[in-house]
């Protein structure tokens, strides 16, 4: 096949600019509050945390400081392996989760649209009523506890009991909260799974657990990867739950990052000290992604 | 670099960005914006009763615009902390004086000793006190709160115990016939969302120690009182005593223990908590008596002041209404629908309920709190380990021993 090389023109400046340039235009606003709302602030808390800003607006250039004392410090420890153990939990548990919902609904027939709404209905909610409602359900006297009473198995510690227990109980609800919008995507993702590769599967036989394992997960790679880096951020970001149902206890066992954040900015006014909690957060989850990508994101084989 | 303004600016955004403040600017000029929480407990009561003071104050000063916004207690500090930060709230704001110490520390206050230099004799000496930082006033106070025990006499008759504990060893010796009829002997909330003002500092005060030395700059709870008190509460807690989720159970009477009839005493509670109280287990079950003694007989109660914010453009007119609130007349209404006391020696005690006369009297053993800087951040670290010690995590003299090293941590940075 020759290459026709000769026929094409160069374009001019202008016209190759054309294109690229509305695309700019369509983007503008989203960009302009892109920036403004996330770029500005960003970088006025890389800035904050090499200082020690105080309540009144003051503040004086401390350089390093805040961060050699995040790093001689253990609670921050502490907190990093609070939010690793949740997220630990929190991610693969999302992700079976959407998953196994996914699947179900790709092989809904009839009603897709309404078991579809009902699935994404917890994502709607507020996280605050959310955790508060949650709280009554695991309290020793609420409602699974009541349950588990009549079958004559004792009160289970939901949200005051080991370390585990706690972060488990909160993950269950992160998880049933805001798996709707990684099983839209992963539906999503099914629906793009070639027909013809399936029924190619089935007339070589392969039965519904080797079809999914070996075509189904493998062509899902991408969006699963996406799925995955989006659920990892958000567990890493969990606050609300932990601020509604367990003020970070008990004795801060559920004592996570961005709790540690607040605590330090809002309950103690380091200002600084809690922009340099957000931009370690920030590096932490930047190389969980970088590593995520490199182990799911390869090339097509 | 960027200049200094820009960068400000750019925090400052940040904050109310992510603050969301809603405080109104004041304009200048007479316009006076103040931050009341529920002192009123009662909210249909407390609306009616700040809107009556600010309708009453603007016919005697028709130059001064006043608002008095009501806001919930919770998350307080984050709204005026990104108040002052972002320079749009209020003028006056009701704290308490840790409260005031650490925001006057930080630069949000500004002094107010011109709204009671006609009468300061008038103030209970204490109360001006606790807001006194660098020999300038930082709040006029404007009501007393007063705790103390409350009992309920059908369970303790039912469990055969016909005197109300006063001590700690009455209490010991009541919690194992008590916890046989499924009662907890003592209210206790460990959430960490809980003051340590109302649950353990309290007992420590009763123990005969403090959390702080003199001079503010050691802790002073991980001595033989602090583990006396700690002790107290483990060993109650093995013998039923308290709440089955004590450690964790966040501060409310009704629908709590002691609203429901399973807790058979309370030891620092307030008058409105004693009225739901008696609407949850019946009025003629409730018995209010004296302050709990260990070693020493102590409670808590401190001042409400009123602050004048580093953001308020118009000082003069917000003196104004803080002498306003402060005075007499309001504050004997205030009483009246709070249930608070007054920080006045010329303002008569309330009347009518002779529980309130017991109020009246715990006010002689009442401790103001220690204020100092770092106060808040010990009252947290002190508090976690209380909850591992009652989760049995940790036991006594390791939970005083890891939070009093913490502590030390947080004061030798300087808060």
């Amino acid at each position: 096949m020759t290459v026709q090389r000769a026929a094409v023109q160069r374009a001019s400046w202008r016209q190759r600019a054309r294109d690229p340039g509305w695309g700019l235009l369509f983007v503008l606003p989203m960009l302009v509050l892109f920036v403004i709302f996330r770029f500005v602030p960003s970088l006025g808390a890389v800035g904050m945390s090499l200082t020690d800003y105080r309540l009144s607006g003051d503040f004086s250039f401390v350089g390093a400081d805040n961060y050699v004392r995040l790093f001689e410090d253990d609670l921050f420890f502490h907190s990093l392996r609070v939010t690793l153990l949740y997220a630990a939990i929190c991610v693969p548990l999302a992700l079976v989760v959407a998953l196994g919902t996914a699947t179900l609904l790709h092989h809904v027939v009839r009603g897709q649209s309404v078991f579809r709404g009902l699935l994404f209905l917890p994502y709607v909610t507020s996280f605050v009523m959310a955790g508060i409602i949650w709280t009554w359900i695991y309290e020793s006297d609420g409602l699974i506890n009541g349950l588990l009473e009549k079958l004559g198995v004792g009160p289970v510690p939901f949200l005051t009991g080991n370390q585990a227990m706690v972060l488990a109980s909160l993950a269950v609800v992160s998880v049933w909260k805001s798996f709707g919008y990684s099983m839209l995507i992963l539906v999503a993702g099914l629906k793009n799974i070639p027909e013809d590769i399936v029924e190619a599967a089935k007339l070589d036989g392969a039965g519904p657990c080797s079809r999914f394992w070996r075509i189904t997960i493998p062509l899902l790679r991408p969006v699963i990867f996406f799925v995955l880096v989006i659920e990892t951020i958000a567990a890493f970001q969990v606050f609300d739950t932990i601020y509604v149902m367990t003020g970070g206890g008990p004795a801060r066992a559920s004592y996570g990052l961005v709790y540690m954040l607040y605590d330090q900015g809002f309950k103690f006014f380091d200002f600084g000290y809690a922009a340099t909690v957000g931009v370690v957060l920030f590096l932490v989850v930047f190389l969980i992604s970088l590593v995520q990508r490199y182990v799911l994101d390869r090339e097509k084989t | 670099m960027r200049g200094q303004l820009t960068f400000v600016a750019v925090a400052a955004l940040t904050l109310a960005a992510c603050g969301g403040s809603d405080g109104e600017s004041t304009d200048g000029g007479g316009s006076v914006t103040v931050w009341m929480y529920p002192v009123v407990p009662d909210q249909d009561a407390s609306i009616e009763f700040w809107d009556q003071v600010e309708t009453d104050f603007e016919t005697g000063h028709d130059d001064i615009d006043l608002t008095i916004e009501l806001l919930p207690w919770e998350g307080r500090d984050e709204k005026i902390a990104t108040a002052i930060a972002s320079g749009e709230g209020p003028d006056l704001v009701l704290l308490t004086p840790d409260q005031t110490l650490q925001y006057q520390s930080t630069g949000g206050l500004k002094p107010m000793g011109a709204a009671v230099e006609e009468n300061r004799d008038a103030f209970l000496p204490n109360a001006l006190d606790s807001v006194t930082f660098d020999d300038e006033l930082y709040g006029v106070p404007i009501y007393h709160t007063s705790t103390t025990t409350v009992y309920n006499t059908e369970v303790l008759e039912a469990a055969g115990i016909s005197e109300v504990p006063t001590t700690w060893d009455d209490v010991l010796a009541a919690a194992p016939k008590l916890a046989a009829n499924g009662v907890a002997a003592m209210d206790y909330s460990g959430s960490p969302e809980m003051t340590l003002n109302l649950s353990f500092y309290p007992l420590l005060w009763q123990a005969g120690g403090t959390v702080f030395t003199d001079d503010g700059s050691d802790v002073a709870f991980d001595g033989p009182e602090g583990h006396a008190a700690l002790q107290f509460l483990v060993d109650l807690q093995e013998v039923g005593g308290l709440p089955a989720d004590a450690a964790t159970k966040p501060n409310n009477v009704e629908g709590g223990p002691l609203g429901t009839g399973t807790a058979a005493m309370g030891y620092a509670v307030t008058a409105p908590e004693v009225e739901q109280m008696k609407a949850g287990v019946g009025a003629e079950n409730v018995v209010v008596g004296e302050p709990l003694s260990g070693v020493e007989q102590v409670s808590f109660g401190m001042p409400g002041v009123l602050s004048l914010t580093s953001i308020s453009e118009d000082e003069q007119a917000a003196m104004e209404v803080a002498a306003y609130i402060a005075s007499p007349e309001v504050a004997t209404a205030l009483n009246d629908a709070a249930g608070t006391f007054p920080a006045r020696t010329d303002v008569e005690p309330p009347t009518g309920d002779e529980m309130l006369t017991v109020f009246n009297d715990a006010l002689q053993y009442a401790n103001p709190g220690e204020v100092t800087p770092s106060a808040r951040q010990v009252m947290s670290v002190l508090s976690s380990n209380i909850q591992a010690a009652l989760q049995g995590s940790k036991s006594v003299e390791d939970a005083l021993a890891d939070a009093a090293s913490e502590a030390r941590d947080l004061i030798a940075r300087g808060g």
